[in-house]
This record gives C-alpha cells, sequence and structure tokens, in this order.
C-alpha cells in the first residue's frame, strides 16, 4: 500500500512538473483546458426563486460565490436571503464536484449540512449545471425547525 | 367326531371371516379450543368419509372418538360461532389440541363497546365493526393506520407538516374519533388524536369500532366514532412467541415477542415489540409541487404488562402496565416521544349479570426535541391523565340497567403555552343506559351522560336511543346518538409562536362541539349449504350527522395585548350523510370474501384542511382461501385492497387510487408461520405528493416470520 502510494505520489510529481514545463514552453501554442471548477469560479448575482410548500417567492440580488478548490471541487457560498422567519444567513457548501468540458459542466447533487452562528442546523442537497455561460443552480434547504423544505433556484449569467 | 371336526373347521373359519371383516380402530383424544386458549365445550367432532363417528367436547373442551386405523381418517370441527375446520391428524400423536377461529360471518362473536356489555354481534342494537385477530395476523399491517384502512372505508390518515398524522373518518376530523385500549383513554396527542404508534398490533385480541357518536357511553371525544383495541387474553397454561418482519419499504425491521402464564388464580401476558424503519425519500428533492417528500424513519419501543388475578371465582383484579418510546427523524432533529401507563381494575361479579366495575388508570404522554443529541427544552410536551370509573350491571328480568361514573384529571405542561406554563382541569360525568327487551325480538336501548368540565364550567348532556327488531336471519337497527367534544386544555390556553409564521391563540370562551347522529341499518345473516356451504352476513347503513360548533381556527386582528394571528373559535355545522355496506362469506371448505364500501356526502361547512378531505366514494375488499394440506402444513393465501375517489374539495390535492395486496400465510409444524406480502401489486406512484397522497414509491414486499415456543415445545 506504502509503495502503490509512493508511486502515484511520484506520478503527480512528475505530471505537475510536465504541466509546469509544458505551460512554460511556448506562449504560441493552445492553453491547456483549465479544471471545470476553475472554469466556472467566480461571483454570480441575480434573483432566487424560493418554493415552500407550493408557494413561490422571489429575493432578489443573491449572491453565489463559487471557488474552485481543486480541478474538480468548488466551495460555493450563498448569500444570505429571505425575511423573518424565513431570513437565511449566509453559508457555505465546501467540496462540491465539477465536471465536464467546454463550457458545459455538471455540477454534481451534494448532500450538505451544517450550523449557523446563531446554532440553527440547517441540512439539504444543492446541484446544478453551467452552460451557455449561464450557472444554474437548484439547492432544498431544511432550516432548522421547519417542517417544510424550502426550494430555491438561481440563475446568473457569468460576467 | 367328524362332524365335530367340521364344526369345529367352519366355526373357526367364521371366526376368522368375522376378524377380517372388523377393521381396525383407534381412540383419538384431545382438546378443541379458541383462539385464546379457552376451551369450547359442545364443540362437535365428526369423522370425515363413511366412518360417521360423531362425539362432543366436554366442559373442559375435552373429547374422545373412535374412529378406523386405516385409511387415514380426518375430522371435521364445528361449533356455532366459528368456522368449521377439518383436521388432518398428525401420526403418532395421542393427544390433540384444536384451536378454532371466530368466525366473523356468522356474527357470533362478543363484543362490548356499543353498549359497554357484552353481547353477540347480531345481538348488539348498534352495529359494531369487528376486526378480529385472524384479521390482524392476516393483514400483518404495520400499524393501527395500516390495518384500519385496509379493513374500514370511509377511513384516512394523511401526513400533515413535520409529519404528524391526520385522521379523517366519514367527513369528520381525527380529534372527533375517540381510541380507547380496553377501554380506557390515553393522553397525549400528536396532529388530531393520540399518538397511533403507542396502539402497537402485538397481542391485541380484537378491534371493535363503532361508527357514530357514542358519548351518551364515553363522553368527549366520541364525536364520530369510537375505535376500542382490545387485548389478547390467553387461557393456555403458558405461551410464548417471538417474531420478526423485515419490510423493503424504509428497509423496516419489526421484532416482537410476547410471553403469558396462567395458573389459574392468576393470568400474565407480557410483549414487547420494537420497530426501526429508515427514511423513505417519495420524490425528487427540487420537486416543487409536492407537499411530502419524505416519509421519516425512526424506531419504536412499545413494551406491555397485564397481570390478572381471580381472588375469587366472583371477583377479579387487572394490573397493567406500559412503556413507549418513539423516536422519529428529521432532516435537523429528532423528536423523542415517551408514554407511561398503569392501572388497577376491580370486577366483582355478584352473578345472574350483575357486576360491579371499580377502576383506576393513568397515563402521561411526553415529547422532547434533541438536536445533535442534546435536548433542547423548546418543544417540551407533557400531558398526564388520571381516571376514575365504576360500572354497575344490574339485570331486572330480561333487562339490565347500566350506571357508572367517571373523574378525569387533565394536567398539560407544553411549548405552546406562555413561558412553557402548565394547565390543568378535571372532569366529572355519571351516566346510566337501560337495556330493554320487551320481546325476544325487540330491543331497546336507551343511554343518558351528563359531563361537567371544571375550567371551561362547560357541561354537555348526551343521549342515545337504540332499538332492534330482529328475526331469524334478518335485523333492522335504527338509533339516535348524540356527541361532544370539550375544548382541551390546548385550545383554551395556547399562546404560540408557530415558527414566526403566525401566533396561534387559545380561547376559554370555547363551548364544546356537539354532534347528532341518526342511522338505521339492515342486516341479512344465514348460512348456505353444499359445496360453497358456509356463513354469509351483509349489513347496509344509512347515516345522517349534524355537527355543530366544530372547533377550528380563524383570523385575529389583534388586541391590546396581543399581536395579530390566529385564535381557537366554534364553527357553523357540517351535514355530513351517506351509506355504509359490508357483506362477508366464509366457506367451510376454506374460502372467503368480504368487501365494504362507504359513500358520503357534506354540505355546510365541511371538514377539511389542506391535509385531509373527505372523499365520497371508497371501499375496501379482500378475498382469501386457506387449507390444511397436512397435519404440518397449511397456508392462507389473499388479495385484498383498497379504492379511494378524488376528495370532495376545490383545494389541489390527491386524486383517486386504489391500492392491491398480495399475502401468503404459512403454517408450518404448527407453531411457525411465514408471512409473505406483496403490497401495491399494481406499483401505483402517485405523480404528486400532495398530503393524502398513498406514500409509497412503488411495489414493495415483507416476509415475517412468527415462532409459538410453546406449540413447537
Amino acid at each position: 500500500m506504502k509503495a502503490i502510494k509512493t508511486m502515484f505520489a511520484m506520478m503527480m510529481a512528475v505530471m505537475s512538473l510536465t504541466m509546469t514545463v509544458t505551460a512554460c514552453s511556448d506562449d504560441d501554442e493552445p492553453q491547456a483546458a483549465p479544471g471545470a471548477a476553475k472554469s466556472i469560479e467566480g461571483v454570480y448575482t441575480s434573483d432566487m426563486t424560493c418554493t415552500v410548500m407550493g408557494q413561490e417567492s422571489t429575493f432578489e440580488n443573491i449572491t453565489f460565490t463559487l471557488k474552485a478548490t481543486s480541478d474538480d471541487a468548488l466551495d460555493i457560498n450563498i448569500s444570505a436571503y429571505g425575511n423573518p422567519p424565513m431570513a437565511v444567513p449566509a453559508m457555505d457548501i465546501k467540496g462540491v464536484k465539477v465536471s465536464g468540458t467546454d463550457g458545459s459542466y455538471t455540477i454534481a447533487p451534494t448532500q450538505f449540512s451544517g450550523t449557523t452562528d446563531a446554532g440553527k442546523a440547517y441540512s439539504g442537497t444543492l446541484q446544478g449545471t453551467f452552460a451557455n455561460n449561464t450557472l444554474t443552480i437548484s439547492f432544498q434547504l431544511q432550516y432548522g425547525a421547519m417542517p417544510m423544505p424550502m426550494i430555491n433556484t438561481f440563475k446568473a449569467t457569468k460576467k | 367326531m367328524v362332524k365335530h371336526l367340521l364344526a369345529l373347521v367352519i366355526t373357526l373359519c367364521l371366526a376368522q371371516l368375522q376378524l377380517n371383516a372388523a377393521p381396525a380402530t383407534k381412540t383419538v383424544t384431545g382438546r378443541v379450543l379458541d383462539d385464546s386458549g379457552a376451551p369450547l365445550p359442545g364443540a362437535v367432532i365428526k369423522a370425515v368419509g363413511k366412518n360417521s363417528a360423531t362425539a362432543v367436547c366436554d366442559a373442559n373442551g375435552t373429547f374422545k372418538i373412535t374412529i378406523p386405523t386405516t385409511p387415514a381418517v380426518n375430522l371435521q370441527v364445528s361449533y356455532i360461532g366459528f368456522r368449521t375446520e377439518t383436521v388432518i391428524l398428525k401420526a403418532g400423536a395421542t393427544e390433540h389440541t384444536i384451536r378454532l377461529t371466530p368466525d366473523a360471518a356468522a356474527l357470533e362473536q362478543v363484543v362490548v363497546t356499543g353498549t359497554r356489555t357484552p353481547k353477540a354481534l347480531k345481538d348488539a342494537p348498534v352495529v359494531t365493526r369487528l376486526i378480529t385477530a385472524d384479521d390482524i395476523k392476516k393483514a400483518d399491517a404495520t400499524n393501527i393506520q395500516d390495518l384500519l384502512t385496509e379493513e374500514l372505508p370511509g377511513l384516512e390518515f394523511s401526513y400533515a407538516m413535520s409529519q404528524e398524522t391526520s385522521l379523517n373518518m366519514n367527513g369528520f376530523g381525527g380529534n372527533a374519533v375517540l381510541f380507547l385500549v380496553d377501554g380506557e383513554r390515553m393522553a397525549g396527542e400528536t396532529m388530531d388524536n393520540v399518538d397511533y404508534n403507542r396502539l402497537n398490533l402485538d397481542n391485541v385480541g380484537r378491534i371493535e369500532v363503532v361508527k357514530g357518536a357514542a358519548s351518551a357511553l364515553y363522553g368527549a371525544n366520541a364525536v364520530a366514532g369510537v375505535v376500542n383495541i382490545i387485548s389478547r387474553e390467553s387461557s393456555e397454561p403458558w405461551t410464548a412467541n417471538v417474531n420478526t418482519r423485515y419490510r423493503s419499504a424504509g428497509k423496516e425491521w419489526r421484532h416482537g415477542g410476547s410471553v403469558s402464564f396462567n395458573s389459574g388464580k392468576w393470568n400474565s401476558q407480557t410483549s414487547v415489540q420494537y420497530t426501526s424503519v429508515e427514511t423513505i425519500n417519495l420524490t425528487d428533492a427540487f420537486d416543487t409541487e409536492s407537499d411530502i417528500h419524505n416519509v421519516w424513519g425512526g424506531n419504536t419501543l412499545n413494551a406491555k404488562e397485564r397481570l390478572v388475578f381471580k381472588a375469587t371465582d366472583k371477583l377479579k383484579f387487572i394490573a397493567r402496565g406500559g412503556y413507549f418510546a418513539r423516536e422519529s427523524d428529521r432532516a435537523n432533529y429528532t423528536d423523542h416521544y415517551n408514554g407511561y401507563s398503569g392501572g388497577l381494575k376491580g370486577m366483582l361479579d355478584f352473578g345472574k349479570g350483575q357486576n360491579l366495575e371499580l377502576s383506576y388508570a393513568y397515563d402521561q404522554y411526553d415529547k422532547a426535541r434533541y438536536v445533535a443529541g442534546q435536548r433542547t427544552h423548546d418543544h417540551d410536551y407533557s400531558n398526564r391523565q388520571h381516571v376514575a370509573h365504576a360500572l354497575y350491571n344490574l339485570p331486572l328480568g330480561a333487562n339490565t340497567l347500566t350506571v357508572g361514573a367517571d373523574y378525569m384529571h387533565d394536567y398539560l405542561t407544553t411549548y405552546q403555552f406562555t413561558d412553557n406554563g402548565a394547565k390543568s382541569q378535571y372532569s366529572v360525568d355519571a351516566f346510566a343506559q337501560f337495556d330493554y327487551n320487551p320481546a325476544k325480538r325487540l330491543n331497546v336501548m336507551a343511554s343518558l351522560r351528563h359531563d361537567y368540565f371544571s375550567n371551561s364550567s362547560a357541561s354537555a348532556t348526551t343521549a342515545r336511543l337504540a332499538a332492534m327488531l330482529k328475526w331469524t336471519g334478518f335485523s333492522v337497527r335504527a338509533t339516535y346518538a348524540g356527541g361532544f367534544r370539550a375544548p382541551t386544555l390546548k385550545e383554551m390556553y395556547m399562546n404560540f409562536d408557530m415558527a414566526g409564521i403566525q401566533m396561534i391563540y387559545g380561547n376559554p370562551d370555547l363551548k364544546p362541539e356537539k354532534s347528532h347522529n341518526w342511522n338505521v341499518a339492515l342486516e341479512h345473516y344465514g348460512k348456505t349449504e353444499g359445496t360453497l356451504g358456509g356463513s354469509y352476513s351483509m349489513t347496509l347503513t344509512g347515516y345522517m350527522n349534524k355537527y355543530n360548533r366544530r372547533i377550528t381556527t380563524t383570523d385575529f386582528a389583534g388586541d391590546d395585548t396581543r399581536e395579530e394571528g390566529a385564535i381557537y373559535c366554534n364553527e357553523d355545522g357540517v351535514t355530513v350523510s351517506g351509506i355504509d355496506f359490508n357483506v362477508q362469506y366464509r366457506s367451510d371448505m376454506g374460502l372467503g370474501l368480504k368487501a365494504s364500501y362507504n359513500y358520503l356526502h357534506t354540505s355546510g361547512n365541511t371538514v377539511e384542511s389542506q391535509f385531509s378531505q373527505p372523499r365520497p366514494h371508497t371501499a375496501t375488499w379482500r378475498i382469501d382461501y386457506g387449507k390444511q394440506l397436512c397435519s404440518a402444513y397449511g397456508f392462507n393465501a389473499a388479495i385484498s385492497g383498497r379504492f379511494l375517489s378524488a376528495p370532495q374539495t376545490k383545494l389541489d390535492t390527491d386524486g383517486a387510487y386504489s391500492l392491491w395486496k398480495f399475502t401468503l400465510q404459512q403454517d408450518i409444524a404448527q407453531g411457525i408461520r411465514l408471512n409473505l406480502i406483496v403490497d401495491n401489486l399494481l406499483n401505483y406512484r402517485p405523480k404528486v405528493y400532495h398530503w393524502n397522497s398513498a406514500p409509497t414509491t412503488g411495489t414493495s414486499w415483507s416476509l415475517g416470520v412468527s415462532l409459538d415456543l410453546d406449540k413447537l415445545i
């Protein structure tokens, strides 16, 4: 097992060296495609629809900040939204997997859970796509003791 | 000499011929018992085939019959009110124990709920629907909700927010139906009635359901009906059972066990059941049309003990205790529910139907919320009830006078009161009933009751008049019954901020809900002969309920001390009318048919909510066939189902649907029972999961094993 790990580390080192060398070798040659996560990271601001028990409402100027943590993983920060009693503070969803190439990407369904600074537990599921320069994210949030989920849809264009 | 020798030879030959002609015989002995182990004196045992030997059981249920050794002879055992069984004798056994199953179609089984005195189904002036122990075994239902919806049309359980269960029965809400265990009330509430998870089916002898008001006998909450779950009392010297069942829906495991002993003076019944189930995802997490996405999992423990001490032939004491614990998972928290019950009852039999019953009962139901294993104390709830009863029956010739009184102390502390405060009240009542039998074919029963509630100073007088005219195979019943429901402590004193959405206020000035119920029932029962020989019964009931002052909530504009929100109020009336039709048939050869249909029509302020609405047409059915193939193997296969029409409502809600179920029950070696169930045979799945949709994701199956250790040993 240790041998495999060592071999894997060496391969990774060689690969990264090769990539570095390739990147530095010739500026005229086409750039290697950045990782999927890097391709869609950014700050997105738009309106978000929120459906609770079939009733839809819209929250304006909600910001989703996507930050690549590796080629295929993102951390997503969702800004605070809603009004009491459905006022949800900003939350981070870490380790969201991304796949795809050539401007078309899929954000894998991701289960998340956590506790707000006020000590309120939350959990849910998030998934999405990125295509035609547009990010679409759906996330279902079970917030605190609210018996019904908030089903949110966010759509924004990358600037 | 030659003549003598010839005569001797002829005599010997004749003797030999006679010996050859007489078949070898054996004497078979045994006992005939009912399903609780009580002897059935007078049961008739008849050899099947050319041999026409018969025997009749003595007072201990014992019989002795002489039958040929070969070929093997089966015994046909019959007893009034029980199914005629053909028994294949176990080879080599000298003693045979034969258990008969009550024949629900024959209407001979004794019920108590409709009158508080024992009466055969066909003689009870109030129509009573009986779910027998055999029905319960065959259904192998997960819980009381599943069992009742499989057996009774017009009854529907649906989910509400936070997955509390909401009941609709014949157009009434859940809080209009009184649930009893052995005639005793239970404390606490979840959505609109008791926590149904406390009503586990282990060790239940039978369930009696009386539709229509019954407050003249049972007081508050018996507005639309009474469901009485009656424990099994074994008469066997000892019994022990362990059982387990796996159900694919929710990967549910149910384990149970029960032990009983009977030593003449002492009789003990102990049962324990544990169930665990995982959360079922009904639909996609992003489904914005469905109201319900998951059926949350959890686990439940039920333990019960019932101890009977027969001090003398005339004096009996019954002590009971129960413990209940349930953990119900949610996305971010777990709700814990606990129940504690205990009681002591003394029954004095003066003979000839004169008896006195005194009892005390305690019941407590608690709720608490836990987040990450820590109790939050923001959902603490405890309801504690102390109840004392007295009931006296006095026969007066062919008639019976019943009088009784009750006292109840009700204590409630809840997060829905200001500062988690506590409130309590007591209620007292007295009632009398006269069971008048002026002629053999006529029975009139009149009941009157008065209840008083301390906090609201509210009182209610209710009455019931039931008459029954019967002749061979037919009966006509007509009943008027009054019902009421007093406002609960929660409805009077609530001061609750519902998740910041709105305030809900109690109202101490609420009046008791009132109902008036009229029904007429025609019944026909009898026996068929020939190949399809057996028993059958048909009951057609027409009913009308006028329901007034229903307690509900309305908008509240606010006042000097309270912000706007909702407040409890009395609402104008609703009229619910309809028909109920039941037919059942059971053949001696093992074929059974059972079908029920309910039609209801509501007008006025129809009792509906977003969670539950009345459905005009509902039906249930079951066809089954059972046979004992040899002494070590018997089976019963059944197809059952239910149909619910679309609700009568303007709300965007569930449509019509039907669910079908296959059950195969196998009895092996007289002590092993295997149950295989395939539920939702047609793989029905709602397009949108409304609150009252069937919470199914399609076909599921379950497999259960039950071992009667006493029979195996």
